[in-house]
């Protein structure tokens, strides 16, 4: 089965080659389905290995060549698909095939689908390499490709400035992240002398000791690059701008996949975080802190999608806790069922927008009335998997299992406090949202329908929704823990609280999310939030923090810019005119008053003597070639010269 | 057996001979010539010092010269032409746009 | 004889480029250089370095002489239209220049004077190949990209319908 590895990411990778190299000779509609046959033969590929027993047997590997060799530095083109991997490829594999699917008929109306699907397939095959990657070099060239096709695919329309704008944004935002862990990988380099995440992981341990300066540095900046890619503050601003792409990307990239990639990340590398407490109780703290962030500022949007965004920002940080509290197999699962519930959410929500004119506003959406039965359950399935509703839903299984997780930690209650608060705003405002949506929609006769190849995707990734959580049940349940179970041998077991307490703990976050629905009724039935309160328009523009790198940043580096360039001006111009200028005025004043010979003359001759300099100065920007020419061969004489002596 | 220094005499009195070119023709493409000359005497520097030391390095240095220089050539003779049919001229002296233009009395 | 050979062959590279100093043709300037690129293709040769030898015949005296020949045709260039036939008036100034430049740099090439040796080893395209595809592969690599650059930039610049 190993051979075939390479099929995984290598098909949408030809998919892609093809459509940018033959995709003019194709017609539009042949365009959308052959870039979903190469993601449908690369979910074949992922669904065969796990027939053949791949998620019971040892890892598989593939080592297709080797891609640069100097010296004694060999980086190969290598696959490994331990269990790790195959969650993430079957993810990404997944609903990427599903996404593509539903994009044929969303994007049927766009006259650039080569594009469209160029930079989806490429997408697919980036990320896949990216989970797929067997050392750290190859691991940082999927990286890099989902970025750069991120950023294609967020200003995909680029004739609007706000939608290119948005498309620079998270490029530059996320290439501070790139940028820290592309330092990760090269001081890993110079420690081990080697990539290979086999090797690096199983030998960190024996050359660092717990704690060291250099383990501390090499997992903060790995960190670094986890929070710029999976939108965590302080680099969450991209994400919520994001949201100008089209509605299959926002699902595909900025929920399911690329945005966890940071988790992965966090996850494939978790021995370099465990010789580091501190920095591993911070990615707690971040994703602790985030989970308040996006939620209260989803709560305060009008915007459909970037409430949408805000949940996203949120929801990855309930990710980070659990990677941070060292209950990784759990942030796994949280990965797979928010895959499910986000994607069906985005591409409801983009069913919704699609349908009614391209209007985002929710409440004008809920004006518009009718929107189809299915679009409709299915946004209330993936709404209440958000909210973690009990027992039915995928997110209340992978929710209250982090939850549980977090007490156990260092400040645990703390943490628990915090991701408890999350999940009652979380309800709060994803409800908010459904309630003034979908509630005045009456089944009316011009109802519009869903065309065919959007309904298969809902359906599926509706049924996940639902049951994708019963593979782990909460602690102390007379039931199965498969996925811990098939995890426990990648990760070290999580300590949970006694069981006392994990019942109590079970029960509260059981009881919130009905609190948060409720909540959401009476608020909308009040009209209440979204109008009153002064603190909503700080949560609406996201606690400020696009104001504050604004005024921070962008505003001292343009003044900056036009400081060097006025610069230039003055003193290249200016100092030389104005000196002549004003002796020009000072000579004159000085011989239409008092008529002295000799001051005259001596004001004269300054005044010439500055004429004559300005006009040598001048000369040697004359624009003549061989002039520089000569200067340049007159100053390398004279190094020569200087350095002969 | 040629000693080291007269190799690198040849190579410095090249080098030199190239530059007056440069520096004395105005036609464009004479100044191009005067560069190939100029990067020829650095090749047989290096050539020369590689073969004193018994060394591959300095073939390999003169390689990577000869694609810098066919690189440099290929987009320099096209932007001649350019600036051929752009402007009409061929020689140096009236290609002056990039001059100061507070030449001359000061206002 | 081996020395003859040699102090010859510098003696027309040198001379040749000279010439172009002199030449009002362009095209003559174009011969003068292929001569003295041949001769340093001899040079090199006698040095020990076959490979460059071959080399510098193909690339410089082949491919780039091309280039200038073909260039000198489309802009239809003659003599009449090349006015620095006679010497320039500040023709002093820069041979100075150049001269020094000369002095400076044999002072320095010659600072350390080398031990003679006695042999000439030559040394042949396999090392040649080994060091390049070895320890200079990267270099290779950035040499490439650097070829696919020119290339690039050459189609953009004399593609049609430019405004």
């Amino acid at each position: 089965m190993s051979q075939f590895l390479w099929l995984i990411p290598g098909t949408p990778m030809l998919g892609a080659l093809i459509i940018a190299l033959l995709g003019g000779l194709l017609q539009r509609r042949h365009l959308a389905i052959m870039a979903t046959c190469a993601a449908a033969i690369a979910f074949l590929v992922v669904l065969l290995t796990w027939l053949a027993g791949a998620a019971t047997s040892q890892p598989l590997q593939q080592t297709l060549y080797t891609w640069i060799a100097v010296g004694d530095w060999n980086p190969t083109i290598g696959f490994i698909l331990d269990r790790l991997a195959l969650i993430m490829v079957s993810v990404v594999s997944g609903v990427g095939l599903l996404i593509h699917i539903y994009s044929i008929s969303f994007m049927a109306e766009d006259s650039d689908q080569r594009r469209y699907y160029f930079f989806l397939n490429l997408f697919l095959a980036g990320m896949l390499i990216l989970v797929l990657a067997d050392n750290l070099l190859l691991l940082y060239l999927g990286w890099e490709l989902v970025g750069l096709c991120s950023f294609a695919l967020i200003g995909f329309w680029y004739h609007e400035p706000m939608r290119a704008s948005a498309g620079r944004k998270a490029f530059i935002t996320t290439r501070i992240g790139d940028m820290s862990l592309a330092l990760g990988i090269f001081l890993l380099y110079s420690q081990f002398n080697d990539l290979s995440l086999s090797y690096l992981l199983a030998n960190a341990a024996a050359q660092w000791e717990a704690g060291s300066q250099l383990a501390i540095l090499t997992a903060l900046l790995i960190l670094g690059g986890a929070i710029g890619k999976s939108a965590q503050l302080p680099l969450q601003v991209w994400l919520p701008d994001a949201m100008a792409g089209p509605s299959p990307v926002s699902a595909l990239i900025h929920a399911a996949t690329m945005v966890t990639a940071g988790v992965y990340l966090i996850a494939r590398t978790y021995p370099l975080f465990e010789l580091a407490p501190h920095v591993q109780w911070s990615v707690a703290a971040i994703g602790a802190i985030t989970i308040i962030y996006g939620a209260s500022a989803a709560l305060a949007q009008n915007d459909f999608k970037r409430i949408l965004a805000y949940s996203t920002i949120s929801q990855v940080g309930y990710m980070f806790l659990a990677l941070g509290c060292g209950a990784y197999a759990l942030a796994l699962f949280h990965l797979v069922t928010h895959a499910f519930f986000k994607s069906l959410l985005f591409l409801a929500a983009g069913t919704v927008i699609h349908s009614s004119g391209n209007e985002h506003n929710i409440h004008n959406l809920g004006r518009l009335g009718n929107h189809s039965p299915l679009v409709r359950w299915s946004f209330l399935i993936g709404a209440a998997s958000l909210a973690g509703f009990p027992l039915i839903t995928a997110g209340f299984y992978s929710k209250e299992a982090i939850l549980t997780a977090t007490w156990s930690a260092p400040a645990g209650p703390l943490l628990w406090v915090f991701a408890a608060f999350g999940v009652l705003l979380t309800a709060v405002y994803i409800f908010r949202v459904y309630f003034l949506v979908f509630q005045g929609s009456q089944s009316s006769a011009s109802m519009p329908s869903v065309s065919g190849s959007m309904t298969w995707p809902l359906l599926i990734l509706a049924l996940f929704s639902l049951i994708g959580g019963f593979v782990e049940f909460p602690e102390g349940w007379p039931a199965p823990h498969l996925w811990s179970t098939w995890l426990e041998d990648e990760f070290k077991s999580v300590v949970l609280p006694p069981l006392a307490i994990a019942y109590s703990l079970q029960f509260i976050t059981s009881l919130l999310p009905l609190i948060g629905i409720v909540l959401a009724f009476v608020l909308v039935r009040r009209k209440q939030i979204g109008h009153s309160l002064p603190i909503i328009v700080f949560l609406r523009r996201g606690w400020g923090f696009d104001a504050l790198y604004q005024t921070m940043l962008i505003q001292p580096y343009f003044s900056l810019a036009r400081f060097l360039k006025n610069t230039d001006t003055l003193l290249v111009e200016g100092t030389l005119q104005k000196l002549t200028h004003a002796c020009l005025i000072f000579a004159t004043a000085c011989r239409s008053g008092v008529e002295h010979g000799v001051l005259d003359k001596s004001i004269n001759g300054l005044l010439a003597g500055l004429r004559f300099g300005y006009a040598r100065l001048s000369a040697t920007q004359n624009g003549l070639l061989t002039r520089y020419a000569l200067m340049i061969s007159a100053g390398a004489v004279f190094l020569l010269s200087y350095w002969l002596w | 057996m040629i000693p080291l220094t007269h190799s690198l005499i040849i190579a410095a009195l090249l080098f030199s001979l190239g530059l007056l070119i440069i520096l004395l023709r105005r036609e464009l493409l004479f100044i191009l010539m005067g560069l190939e000359v100029m990067f020829n005497g650095a090749a047989l520097t290096a050539v020369a010092a590689g073969q004193y030391w018994n060394n591959a390095d300095g073939q390999v240095l003169t390689i990577f010269l000869m694609v810098v220089t066919a690189a440099e050539l290929a987009v320099a003779l096209i932007l001649v032409w350019l600036a051929y049919e752009h402007f009409k001229v061929t020689q140096i002296d009236m290609l002056t746009q990039l001059k100061d233009d507070t030449r001359g009395e000061p206002p | 004889m081996y020395e003859v050979i040699f102090y010859l062959t510098a003696a027309i590279a040198v001379l040749a480029a000279g010439a172009i100093l002199k030449v009002s043709h362009p095209v003559h300037a174009a011969l003068y250089l292929v001569i003295s690129l041949l001769a340093l293709a001899l040079i090199f040769f006698l040095l020990g370095a076959p490979l460059l030898a071959a080399l510098q015949v193909m690339i410089y005296a082949g491919a780039i002489m091309v280039l200038f020949l073909f260039l000198i045709m489309v802009m239809n260039l003659r003599s009449e239209r090349n006015q620095s036939l006679s010497l320039p008036s500040g023709w002093k100034g820069p041979a100075i220049l150049a001269l020094i430049l000369w002095l400076e740099l044999m002072l320095l090439l010659n600072r350390y004077p080398a031990e003679e040796t006695n042999e000439m080893t030559a040394i042949e395209p396999k090392a040649v190949g080994h060091a390049l595809f070895g320890p200079y592969l990267v270099l290779v690599e950035a040499a490439a990209v650097l070829l696919l650059a020119a290339l690039v930039a050459a189609l953009y610049l004399s593609r049609k319908g430019r405004s």
